[in-house]
């Protein structure tokens, strides 16, 4: 029989999953030889198959906004809060008392007292309301919390003084002790928890926070000073209130907005209000700004909206402080986080464009921020949408990360969005720009005359740094890229594109005859540094095409004169380099002077082969 | 895109929009605005939590409409009680003990009136109920769980799990909610004693019982031999 009741607890467990496995073991063993726990465990698992069968609920059937509505419409209709405070039931009064007892009651009015007297945030309670109500209202069970704070009070004790006296005695005097001589800036943890001790071996632990609240605005500054940084450590939300308050007491308030700083972000609305005092309020942005974060941010964007009322950014209402400038030198100082609001202030204050823009340069890893901001940019053709992707369009130009190009470069092949996407690719300092105009030129979303018209400023930018993407291609062996390079560069016709012309020229990946245009397009735009380059190059090409060695040939003469291209002559070590010379100076057209520099290419170079050409009929 | 939400919360069984650092502090703000009369406020609140109060309350109440209901007037309470939130715990199990707290009067008013009735658990008197609730008082043939029908004509699962949806609104109040919270909330005894206001022990005990009293009336169902 003890068996079968050891079973059926083990029953129990195996059903909650609580069962260890030595005592699965065991059950089942059990259940092996009794058939009647077996049945009933066999019962009991059926049992709980068939719930997992229940049908959940339905919430696709809920309609969210009306059930907000219904709330609202059941609020209008209802008594406003203080007056449904809750309402002890009689038998829990009875049950509090039996268990808590005199001195227990005794202290539950005190805090009872404390609450009352420290929490103006909370509905204003009349005590004589609440006993009166315990004796005549019916139970209310809607409000779980209530129902034993009333019933303390109900059972409470009326000669209290002198617990009450006590009590305030014994946490002043702990709050006095632990955390003597701590400044403001002062680490506190270890007063906190000295405290904690302190009031604990008190047996006070329960209701510290709403005790302690009563001691931020005492008399001793030493005291409230002392109360302020344990709720500030402590960080309750509940207790800001009555650091806020302390605020207003020259003496307590920087312990003050220390405390608000020591809650974190819980504090920031806090500090948000010591914005407003021309005294307070240095002290509560450098708090601000150490604390952080998105609500940090958010509160000084919303003072630097608020603070363009007169010139200067200043005004009357707000002389004494902070001023615009400083606020934005807070946002810059909170780092990435107030990417985000600088933009929205950009958006509010098209005035301010510049200066908050600039503020954006200023944000060390702004840019990072930017970019996880462009994957969330809105689409559509809505104001406000065009208008945010406007933004964060000109933010791009203005930070230009490189890893904002493939966003541009979809913005570019959207019609609505492709002036400003291609105005801010124009604009782009580096050549880093060209793979992605590149890609817009070949796959033809963008029109090939605008790819072109963008690309010019680019190359006039960084010249360099198309050279070196084009070495970059050759090396890798990308033809289709170089040829694509060699395509877009041709088109764009400047000079600055000379060298990066001349690298294609005497890149071997590419056809001879694309070398060819590419050799000759350095001497038309008259580019020195690719004329200098094909020189260098040059032998390489001997046994390339002769018309690509005659094309270099034309084009270092034509833009480094005869001086220099008879050197490039002798340092190819032809025979009879004057030849060449003089076909290079013939005055006849571009392609016969051309082909005329090639025939003496090839008599100097294969001279056995030339005759033999020449002999044969 | 707000009922895509709501399943999902209920997909992810006790997730809510207040887990997480940031979640928290949202809605402590919310709470803190709302205590001052912020009405706004308090639409975030219910707008983060009505999807599990009344996942909650149909799985206590049983029907849409008396959910729905239930979990309004959940919301309804919570306001006017807000200044007692303490903090000291998730907003969203204080909201459940509240849901809790409506049920169980709702329970209980219920079992006042004279057409309902609470089921009894002793065999002895199984027979005399199963006659009474064979049919309803407009005289219409209900399929009571004790209704006379033979195990074999309603062996199956599907049959099980609907008179398991009977024979749960037929148990008591204070055994049948324990046993929701542990079986379909898939809160732990220390949970449910929050909620419910009883020592874990207790709401141990209530669970064990109710899952007895519940074999007892459901007994002939749930062996398919009908044995």
């Amino acid at each position: 029989m003890s068996g079968c009741l050891h079973s059926r607890r083990r029953i129990e467990l195996a059903l909650d999953g609580r069962l260890a496995l030595e005592e699965r073991f065991e059950l089942e063993a059990h259940l092996a030889t009794c058939s009647a726990c077996a049945r009933l465990f066999a019962d009991l698992r059926r049992l709980e198959e068939a719930f997992q069968r229940l049908p959940e609920p339905p919430l696709e059937r809920l309609d969210l906004e009306a059930a907000v509505a219904g709330v609202r419409a059941a609020l209008d209709a209802r008594p406003r809060p203080a007056q449904v405070l809750p309402r002890a039931p009689k038998h829990r009064a009875r049950r509090s008392a039996a268990v808590a007892g005199l001195a227990a009651a005794g202290l539950a009015v005190a805090i009872v007292l404390f609450e009352r007297g420290s929490s103006p945030a909370e509905p204003a309670t009349d005590q004589s309301a609440v006993l009166d109500d315990v004796d005549t209202a019916a139970p209310t069970a809607a409000t779980p919390d209530a129902p034993e704070e009333s019933a303390v009070v109900a059972d409470a004790p009326q000669d209290d003084g002198t617990r009450l006296a006590e009590l305030r005695t014994l946490l002043r005097e702990g709050l006095s002790v632990c955390f003597a001589g701590l400044g403001p800036g002062d680490a506190a943890g270890e007063a906190v928890a000295r405290f904690e001790t302190w009031s604990r071996e008190a047996g006070r632990e329960w209701s510290l926070r709403r005790n302690v609240e009563t001691f931020a605005d005492d008399g001793d500054p030493a005291v409230a000073c002392a109360a302020l940084r344990y709720l500030g450590l402590r960080g309750d939300v509940l207790s800001r209130r009555a650091i806020e308050r302390a605020c207003d007491r020259p003496e307590l308030s920087a312990t003050a907005i220390a405390a608000l700083a020591d809650m974190g972000s819980v504090g920031i609305p806090g500090l948000a209000r010591c914005l407003q005092e021309e005294a307070l309020w240095r002290e509560a942005l450098a708090r601000l700004v150490a604390i952080g974060g998105p609500e940090a941010a958010e509160v000084l964007e919303r003072e630097v909206a608020h603070g363009l009322l007169g010139p200067g950014g200043v005004s009357h209402a707000r002389q004494g402080l902070a001023t615009r400038e400083v606020l934005v030198e807070g946002l810059v100082a909170l780092g990435p986080v107030a990417v985000d609001s600088l933009l929205r202030l950009v958006q509010e204050l098209p005035a301010l464009e510049e200066e908050l823009f600039y503020a954006l340069t200023l944000i060390e890893g702004g840019s990072g921020r930017l970019v996880a901001l462009l994957d969330k940019a809105p689409d559509g053709a809505r104001p406000d949408a065009q208008h945010e992707r406007a933004t964060l369009v000109a933010a791009v130009g203005v930070l230009q990360p490189s890893e904002a190009l493939p966003w541009l470069a979809e913005l570019a092949a959207d019609p609505d969005g492709r002036a400003a996407a291609l105005g801010v690719l124009a604009a782009w300092e580096s050549a880093e720009v060209l793979p992605t105009l590149l890609a817009l030129f070949v796959e033809g979303r963008v029109p090939e005359e605008e790819v072109v018209a963008v690309t010019r400023p680019v190359l006039a930018r960084d010249a360099g740094g198309v050279t070196r993407f084009a070495e970059a291609t050759a090396m890798e062996g990308e033809v289709l890229a170089a040829h694509d390079l060699l395509a877009l560069l041709l088109s764009c016709a400047h000079s600055a594109g000379g060298e990066a012309l001349a690298v294609l020229a005497l890149a071997e990946l590419l056809p001879d005859d694309e070398r060819l245009w590419a050799a000759l397009a350095v001497g038309e735009l008259g580019d020195a540094l690719g004329a200098e380059r094909l020189a260098r190059g040059l032998p390489a090409l001997v046994a390339a095409d002769r018309r690509l060695l005659a094309a270099c040939l034309v084009t270092i003469h034509a833009v480094t004169g005869r001086e220099e291209a008879g050197y490039v002559l002798e340092r190819l070590g032809l025979a009879e380099p004057a030849r060449v010379l003089l076909a290079l100076q013939d005055p006849e057209p571009d392609a016969l002077r051309l082909n005329h520099v090639a025939r003496e290419l090839s008599r100097r170079l294969h001279p056995k082969e030339a005759k033999t050409r020449r002999s044969t009929p | 895109m707000e009922r895509t939400d709501l399943s999902q919360r209920a997909d992810e069984g006790q997730r809510f929009p207040s887990d997480g650092w940031e979640g928290q502090e949202v809605e402590a703000r919310r709470i803190e605005a709302a205590r001052g009369g912020d009405r706004e406020a308090f639409d975030g609140l219910v707008r983060d939590h009505y999807g599990p109060v009344y996942a909650t309350a149909f799985r206590l109440i049983g029907n849409h409409e008396d959910a729905e209901d239930l979990a309004q007037e959940c919301f309804a309470r919570a306001y006017g009680a807000l200044a007692w939130y303490r903090h000291d715990g998730p907003f969203a199990a204080w909201l459940r003990r509240i849901v809790v707290h409506l049920a169980h009067d709702r329970f209980r008013a219920a079992g006042r009136r004279p057409e309902s009735h609470g089921v009894p658990l002793e065999p002895g008197r199984r027979a005399a109920r199963a006659e009474h609730s064979a049919t309803s008082p407009r005289g219409e043939r209900e399929p009571a769980l004790a209704a006379g029908l033979t195990p074999a004509s309603q062996a199956g699962a599907q049959e099980l799990t609907r008179l398991l949806g009977e024979a749960l609104r037929r148990l008591p109040a204070h055994l049948r909610i324990p046993l929701v919270l542990r079986t379909l909330e898939g809160l732990d005894y220390d949970e449910i004693a929050r909620a419910t206001g009883v020592t874990p022990a207790t709401a141990r005990t209530q669970v064990m019982k109710a899952r007895r009293a519940l074999r007892r009336l459901l007994a002939p169902y749930l062996r398919e031999d009908g044995a």
